[in-house]
Order: C-alpha cells, then sequence, then structure tokens
C-alpha cells in the first residue's frame, strides 16, 4: 500500500505563473492556466500561451478526475523520495485538461493499472509543498 | 560520391571505463591523441572544436589541446545525443567551407569525480522533484505503457540486453563482459517498475573522438575514412499537456535521414541505437520504422540484434547497457562502433559482411518527459 503518509513534503519554487496551480493541488484542487484564444489549458502553467503567444489571463477549475495514461513503482528515490519507495510515479491523463505527472496514492501496488480512474485528493498542505496526487475512484 | 557530405578520419574511445588515477583534462589529451593517432593527423590540422561540456568550456579545451589553428567553435549540448547531431553539424560545416577538419570530443569521469555539469541541469524541473520523479522511472513509463497497449513483455525488453552482453563478451574493455541469459536478467531487483538493474546502461568514466574531414583531407590521408550522408535531430517533450510516450523523434529523425540519404531500411547493415535502458532501444527501432509500431519485440527476440547474422545487427561493441556510458552519455560511443564496422574493424566474431551503410541514433535527456533524438547515416570509406 501507498499512502499519502508515506510521500515526503518538498518544497517546490512556486513562480507567479504557478502559483494558482500550486495553491489548487495544496488544497485538492486542479486549477489550470487556461488560454483565452486557444480554449486550451496551459501546461506546464507559464505567464504566455505556447501555442499563440498570448498573455495568459485566466485559470480554469477541472473537476480532478481523470484516468491513470501510464506509471512506474520507484524502488530507488532521490532527494528526499530516497525513503519512500516504492511508490508510485505516473502520467493521468486529465477530464478536459492535460496529461500531467503525478503520484497515485491509496492503493496496493500490485492493483494499479493504466486505465484505472483516478481523482485528485485534498491534502491540505501549504502551497508548493506537495505535488499532485491521485487516488483510484472507488 | 556526391552524396558524401565529410568524411570521418579517426575514431577513438577511451579504452579505460574507470580512471581514479588522472585528471579529466588528462583523458582529453589521451583521447585527442588516440583520435589523431587513429587518423594519422597532427594537432595543427584540426580548424573546428566541438565539446559539449568540457571543463571551462570549448576555449579552456583548445587550450589543453594545444589547438592554435581554430576557425569554428561548437558547444552546443542536448546530452548523450549531442555527438550524433555533431556528425552532421561537422560536416555541413565542412561542405560550406568553414572548416576542414573538425574534432568531436567527450570525456567524464563521473565514477570517480562525480557528473560533469550540464547546462540544462535542472531547469524547469519542478514537477520531477515534487513527485518524485526519477530519469529511470521517466524510460520506465514509457516500457510500461508500451506494456498495456501491445503486450510487450519483461522477457522481451531482456533479450536486448542478453544481445548486449553477448557483444560485450568480445570486447576486452567492455565494463561488463559476461554473458546473461533472460532469467538472469528478470531476476534482477526493480530500480523503477518494470526496469530492472539490468535495463540500465552502465556507469562509466571515459569518453571518446571522431574527427570529420574533407573529402580532400580524406585522400590525402590515404585511409578508411566512412562518408556521413545525412543527418537530423529533433526534440519532444510534454506539448502543452499533449503528452504521447509511444511516439518519440526517432519517428520523425529516422525518416527524414534516410530520406536525405536516399536509402531505405533495408538498405541498412548495422545499426548504433542509443540504449540508456533496453526500453530506449525497443521503442527506438520501431520508431526509425525497422519494426511496425508495438512489434519491435519479435525483432529483438532470439537474436534479431545479434551480429553478424540477426536481421538488424545492433551495438557490436556490447553498447551502453554492457560496454561504455562515459559521463552519463552514449552517442559518442554509438558513432565510434558505426565507424569500426564501416571499416571493417569491429571483432571478427561480430563484423557484419560487407557492411556498407550504418545508421547511428542517439536519445537525449528524458523519453518520457523531454528528449533530443538524433539519427546520423553513415557509409563505408569506399563509396
Amino acid at each position: 500500500m501507498s499512502d499519502e503518509q508515506q510521500l515526503p513534503t518538498v518544497q517546490v519554487k512556486v513562480e507567479p505563473e504557478s502559483q494558482a496551480f500550486w495553491e489548487g493541488i495544496a488544497n485538492g484542487r486542479l486549477v489550470m492556466s487556461w488560454c483565452t484564444p486557444c480554449d486550451s489549458q496551459v501546461w506546464p502553467p507559464r505567464a504566455l500561451c505556447p501555442v499563440c503567444q498570448t498573455p495568459v489571463a485566466g485559470t480554469r477549475t477541472l473537476s480532478g478526475e481523470g484516468e491513470l495514461y501510464s506509471y512506474s513503482i520507484v524502488h530507488r528515490g532521490e532527494g528526499p523520495f530516497k525513503d519512500a519507495t516504492p511508490y508510485v510515479v505516473g502520467y493521468v491523463d486529465t477530464d478536459g485538461g492535460p496529461i500531467m505527472m503525478a503520484n497515485v496514492i491509496n492503493v496496493p501496488l500490485d492493483e494499479v493499472r493504466i486505465g484505472m480512474r483516478l481523482r485528485l485528493t485534498n491534502p491540505n498542505a501549504e502551497t508548493g509543498t506537495v505535488g499532485a496526487r491521485f487516488e483510484p475512484i472507488a | 560520391m556526391s552524396r558524401v557530405l565529410a568524411r570521418i578520419a579517426g575514431a577513438f574511445e577511451h579504452p579505460q571505463r574507470d580512471i581514479p588515477d588522472k585528471s579529466i583534462q588528462t583523458v582529453y589529451q589521451e583521447i585527442f591523441a588516440g583520435a589523431l593517432a587513429d587518423a594519422g593527423m597532427t594537432a595543427d590540422a584540426i580548424d573546428g572544436l566541438y565539446a559539449s561540456h568540457p571543463p571551462g568550456g570549448v576555449v579552456a579545451l583548445a587550450d589543453q589541446l594545444g589547438l592554435t589553428n581554430l576557425r569554428h567553435l561548437n558547444s552546443t549540448d542536448y546530452g548523450g545525443s549531442t555527438y550524433v547531431g555533431m556528425l552532421g553539424d561537422a560536416a555541413r560545416m565542412i561542405q560550406a567551407g568553414q572548416a576542414s577538419a573538425v574534432l568531436v570530443i567527450m570525456a567524464g569521469i563521473p565514477r570517480n569525480a562525480g557528473r560533469s555539469p550540464r547546462v540544462l541541469s535542472d531547469l524547469a524541473n519542478y514537477a520531477e522533484n515534487a513527485h518524485g520523479s526519477t530519469l529511470i522511472s521517466q524510460y520506465a513509463q514509457v516500457a510500461s505503457r508500451h506494456m498495456a497497449l501491445y503486450g510487450t513483455t519483461r522477457e522481451d525488453l531482456a533479450h536486448i540486453k542478453v544481445t548486449s552482453a553477448y557483444h560485450a563478451s568480445f570486447n576486452p574493455n567492455a565494463f561488463l563482459q559476461k554473458r546473461v541469459t533472460v532469467e538472469e536478467v528478470l531476476e534482477q531487483p526493480p530500480m523503477a517498475w518494470p526496469l530492472h538493474r539490468m535495463d540500465c546502461c552502465v556507469t562509466t568514466d571515459g569518453g571518446g573522438a571522431y574527427i570529420v574531414v574533407s573529402e580532400e583531407i580524406a585522400k590525402s590521408l590515404g585511409t578508411n575514412c566512412p562518408g556521413i550522408l545525412a543527418q537530423e535531430v529533433t526534440t519532444r517533450n510534454w506539448a502543452n499537456g499533449a503528452v504521447d510516450l509511444m511516439t518519440t523523434g526517432a519517428s520523425i529523425t529516422g525518416p527524414r535521414a534516410l530520406a536525405a540519404a536516399g536509402l531505405t531500411h533495408s538498405d541498412i547493415d548495422f545499426a548504433s541505437i542509443y540504449d540508456s535502458f533496453t526500453i530506449t532501444v525497443l521503442k527506438t527501432i520501431e520508431d526509425l520504422g525497422f519494426a511496425e509500431p508495438g512489434k519491435g519485440a519479435a525483432l529483438v527476440k532470439d537474436g534479431g540484434l545479434q551480429a553478424p547474422f540477426g536481421k538488424l545487427p545492433t551495438n557490436t561493441d556490447g553498447g551502453g547497457l554492457s560496454n561504455n556510458h562515459p559521463d552519463f552519455r552514449g552517442g559518442m560511443v554509438r558513432a565510434i562502433e558505426a565507424v569500426r564496422q564501416l571499416r571493417g574493424q569491429a571483432h571478427p566474431e561480430l563484423q557484419v559482411k560487407d557492411c556498407e551503410f550504418a545508421l547511428v541514433h542517439g536519445t537525449g535527456y528524458s523519453l518520457g518527459h523531454r528528449h533530443a533524438s538524433a539519427t546520423a547515416i553513415l557509409s563505408r570509406g569506399d563509396i
């Protein structure tokens, strides 16, 4: 079992353009930078849309659900994750949003499957101290 | 032949894999001396210097190597694929008349002095750091999705290591010279599932160099100088959230390079395929077009990559998986082994008969996040 408590907190460098995203993640909400002219996510968060170079003016809060696109079970962690192994790092194909890097928690390692439905958890953490942590939708 | 852009006069792989008693500067000097001797050239003939990340940059390296006639410098760095790209960069510069003899060189001693500083070390890696993503886990996710989509197994990947170890058993300089079985590969401890220890390349000290020269200089040397026919590079990344782990840059650079060389897959006699991990090889041969998407496993099983009789003889030195991956960068050694095959200088047991055309492919940085792919097509010296 890989539960939330096993994953360490980190200190992410929060930039002005990524503030809303990390604030959302820390509070269980998937807040995407959104380009109005393109009507598309801007991922990872950037000040200008990488497609049309327009300054990003707004955000969109997604459902926080999605499906697992791929994953690995890490047995050799680095830095703060050195003692957290084994844990799951993966890509989640979010509903209406990007395929984004995430951890999958609250599931036995041998039950993790590509294609499984997931939702963002709420770690109630300080902004910039946790990554996106998803758990299976029961 | 007009298709030849320039020729490779000298190629040298440092013979050591663990170098506790020499400075990095000395290793650079030894490699340069080896490449000059192989080419039959002297230092004053070198008028171009390409090096990705030497200590102090290319200006300090020119000083260290005693190069006083330079008119062209290049310190481009896109990881381990850099030296596959530089085959083309040097050849085009020679075509343009801006240089006549370009030294492309790399070295590192990470086993004894740690990783050399990189130009783009930790830029914007906040997502990796926050999620405990490691380099191996990024490649592992390519393997994981390939398995889920196509039914590829760890055993399929193990065949790539088995062939690599078989080839390395003929290489007295290889870091790992012991042959291994599929079972032994499968029994190794996991690093980042589905990749286990023997799915990963070795960490070695050393490096290598090659010298790209004009047709005129090649003729004057009177040695066997393979030709550079074509080279392409591109990058792939998260693409604003449209991640596609099943399409690497090789799917762009492979077809473009073959077309530019005027060749097809069946013309390629030998392949040097970047093998940072077993999955790197499997995905690359599919994306280059040597196998249909998802069908790479059929090619790598039962000696498909084994020289001299496999369908696609690959990495006859043992590759990064068994021979050498100096300073965490494999592209230079991939280029050098292709030169050996085209010159007929590979180990006699592994020399591909009538080896006319070779494909060299490099994969720099992380296949699962952002990477640089470079493909070069080389020809035998007499064509």
